[in-house]
């Protein structure tokens, strides 16, 4: 048969137009059939940080979350709160992460149940304005989610107008994950305790004189911070923000923090506890793994803080209800 | 607008449908109005830049062409030449030319208050440049007519496939196929596709997934070991081919597509045997456009063994800066100019051939070592840094920094299917003798599925964008 339009002028049984009709054929098919098997592998087998990010988002059903990025993720060590508050606890923190992808999490979260505390750990790229990889692009992290979780395809469209399109593909929300699916399905694997990921080593460099630059404040990330919150406040979920400690003396004026943390403090009416530059902490370096992060050592120095800090909060409460 | 950016995928498509819906007589005005749009996506202000260059070059060509007498001939190409590099000078080595000098007079205690120019480098401003200005040169030695259709001539220099990259087309090659009618074709369809596939997958496979290691060690190259930075620096020659490569299959596929050919521009480089014949494999319309309008016009071969010696240096030297405004840059083009005139002074090609019974592979790794070493100079940040990356190197071995595990094993994985593609395609070695449609597609459809599976979709600049 012979196609003759105005332009289109070929032989319909030409072996070229057989590839390109095949080649078609065969790319939806091995999509389907790929894409498929990728979500079966993926959710199969829990290990490892998968696991730890299938519990975040579908399955977490504890009293206390843990908000934050990688300094949430080493910093609270779960089983502290539970002992010391009795009550369960889960950390949700994920390394690299912002305000962004915390807010995803809570509201995939509260699409299940009400947890009855919060704590968010919040670090400078959670205000900040930063490059585009460490904005809403960060939310890639919840592609493999979108078929399972309606708060995640809609984090997920956030990354860039064109992900609606881009998700037509099955294979594509799990871009460069078949290394950690195939190595989770042979050799699973855990190092984490209920999300929280202990750091070992010790950071033996002289203390960090770090200067704060006034960074630009980014008003859609703020704007997120204070949706938390007030969801936090609606849902009648204990909220405490920290800021975790850092091997670092800050030698002026941290304005853009201040500014930050005042304003939550003045809206809201609650505490910002603020351990960057805690005594106890820049004195010894034998806490910290490196200058953002503390060792196991460190975290559990700190969870037993934070721990003691919310108790006694939760006592005053206590005793003014009495 | 990248080739590797979503908006391309939409943009592109649209292009060849209209290109093939409309008359032929209007497609090279589509053809113009798509280019420029296609780079006006990066900085609609640097427009003027390439139409600046576009009339200058159009104009003193026409002028050449008309001109009586050899003198006038020259006048205008010489204008010619001064506008388009004068331009070139300014935006991309301005700043670097007034630290040299603000650096050298410091030594003497000798103030020099010139501010550096706050701009931007135009993307692509050598490639199109460099053909612009190959055309006017060609014009004037009387091997092409002055091209009297302006709108065509614009779209010579800014055709949206090899605009930002090349390859650095000849007028010869590219400027009578706009006249050309082209009706559409499925074996054109076919083979620009598989062609554009492969320049995909050596783009965001390869080359992107390379690139998250060797930045990550090329740019904190104090903090790792010299076992880590050799692994980073043989990642980095596979990571600027395939960009590179990879740019150009995706362009030359996609001109293909629309009916036009443009030129070769790498014939698989790594499996030379000497520097000479790296460079008759490595961007080919760069080579041979620094030959035509440089080496040649100095003398080239023609000439005493001491100047032709000079000749080359001289040609090394200048594409060494052509690549950027770095000293790198520099030693990284001085140093394949030497190895050259050492190669010539040995008469190692002959030797080759005397030897090449004994071990074809050797000297290829031979020579794959001097390359990979020599692009030390190009990827490191600054020569303190080059040298620092060498002296770990011979000195200080260690453990391999791993980093992510995914990204060698992806990156690897792209790296052995580079090799095994180019053997056989250098060996002319075949699985089977017809090539069934369906095996072909499935093929095809597999490469689209890995680029799909591990491909880095972070939409990253093409390396040569920035030259």
């Amino acid at each position: 048969m012979v196609v003759n339009l105005y332009i289109f002028n070929f032989d319909m049984k030409t072996n070229e137009l057989r590839f390109i009709f095949f080649f078609l054929c065969f790319i939806i098919g091995l999509d389907i059939i790929i894409g498929n098997l990728f979500d079966n592998l993926y959710f199969s087998k829990k290990s490892s940080n998968n696991d730890r990010l299938i519990h975040s988002v579908l399955l977490s059903d504890e009293d206390i979350l843990i908000f934050g990025s990688s300094r949430a993720q080493h910093h609270y060590q779960p089983q502290i709160f539970t002992d010391s508050l009795k009550m369960s606890c889960y950390n949700v923190g994920n390394g690299g992460q912002n305000i962004y992808y915390h807010a995803a999490i809570l509201e995939a979260t509260l699409e299940r149940y009400t947890p009855k505390v919060a704590i968010l750990d919040l670090m400078h790229i959670d205000f900040e304005q930063t490059p585009p990889q460490w904005d809403t692009e960060k939310l890639g992290v919840l592609l493999p989610f979108v078929n399972k979780s309606k708060v995640a395809y809609r984090a997920v469209l956030r990354r860039s107008k064109n992900e609606k399109i881009k998700l037509i593909s099955n294979i594509y929300p799990f871009n460069s994950l078949i290394y950690n699916i195939l190595r989770n399905n042979i050799k699973p694997f855990n190092k984490h305790f209920n999300g929280f990921i202990p750091l070992s080593g010790i950071w033996n460099e002289p203390l960090d004189k770090a200067k704060t630059t006034n960074a630009t404040v980014d008003e859609k990330k703020i704007k997120a911070i204070y949706d938390f919150i007030s969801l936090c406040k609606i849902k009648n979920i204990e909220i405490y923000i920290f800021v975790s400690p850092e091997y670092k003396h800050y030698t002026d004026e941290i304005k853009t923090w201040q500014e930050v943390i005042d304003e939550i403090q003045n809206k809201f009416n609650i505490p910002v506890f603020d351990y960057r530059s805690d005594k106890i902490f820049i004195e010894n370096n034998e806490y910290f793994k490196d200058p953002m992060h503390l060792n196991a050592k460190g975290a559990k120095l700190y969870s037993e803080k934070v721990a003691s800090k919310i108790m006694s909060i939760q006592n005053q409460k206590k005793h003014k209800e009495m | 607008m990248l080739f590797n950016s979503f908006i391309f995928l939409i943009f592109f498509p649209l292009v060849v449908l209209f290109y093939f819906l409309i008359p032929h007589k209007v497609r090279w005005f589509f053809l113009l109005i798509a280019s420029y749009y296609f780079y006006m996506n990066w900085k609609p202000a640097y427009a003027v830049l390439i139409l600046t260059s576009t009339i200058i070059t159009w104009l003193c060509s026409i002028l050449v062409a008309r001109a009586m007498n050899k003198n006038k001939k020259k006048i205008y190409l010489t204008i010619s030449l001064i506008i388009n590099f004068g331009i070139l000078i300014i935006f991309k080595y301005f700043n670097f030319i007034n630290i040299t000098i603000f650096n050298v007079l410091d030594n003497f205690k000798i103030r020099w208050n010139i501010d550096n120019l706050d701009v931007l480098l135009p993307v692509g401003i050598s490639f199109y440049t460099f053909q612009a200005v190959g055309y006017t040169i060609d014009v004037y030695r009387g091997d092409l007519k002055a091209e009297k259709h302006f709108g065509i001539y614009a779209l010579f220099v800014s055709f949206f496939p090899q605009l930002v990259a090349g390859p650095i087309e000849r007028a010869k090659n590219l400027l009578q196929q706009f006249y050309q009618k082209h009706d559409f074709s499925v074996e054109r369809l076919e083979n620009g596709l598989k062609q554009m596939i492969w320049g995909y997958f050596m783009k965001v496979v390869v080359a992107d997934r390379l690139a998250l290691f060797v930045n990550a060690v090329y740019n904190n190259v104090e903090a790792h070991n010299g076992t880590t930075l050799l692994v980073a620096t043989i990642f980095f020659s596979f990571q600027i081919y395939c960009d590179f490569a990879g740019y150009s299959n995706i362009a030359i596929g996609a001109a293909r597509i629309m009916g036009f050919d443009l030129m070769t521009n790498f014939k698989r480089p790594y499996f030379s045997m000497s520097i000479s014949e790296f460079w008759h494999r490595w961007h080919i319309s760069l080579s041979t456009w620094f030959r035509d309008y440089l080496y040649i016009p100095l003398g080239g071969n023609k000439v005493s063994k001491l100047r032709n010696y000079f000749n080359l240096m001289i040609t090394f030297i200048i594409s060494g800066i052509w690549h950027g405004a770095n000293w790198t840059f520099v030693i990284w083009g001085t140093s394949h100019g030497i190895l050259n005139a050492i190669q010539k002074v040995l008469s190692y090609d002959k030797f080759i051939k005397k030897y090449i019974g004994i071990s074809k592979i050797l000297f290829i790794i031979i020579n794959l070592l001097f390359v990979n070493f020599i692009w030390i100079f190009f990827r490191a940040n600054t020569v303190s840094d080059a040298f620092l990356i060498i002296n770990k190197i011979f000195t200080n071995l260690g453990t391999l920094y791993i980093g992510e595990a995914r990204t060698y094993v992806y990156g690897i994985f792209g790296i052995t299917m580079i090799i095994f593609k180019e053997f056989y395609e250098e060996y002319q070695i075949k699985f089977s003798k017809t090539n069934s449609p369906i095996v072909e597609s499935f093929k095809y459809a597999l490469l689209v599925i890995v680029i799909l599976s591990i491909g880095v979709f972070d939409g990253s600049q093409f390396i040569y964008f920035q030259f």
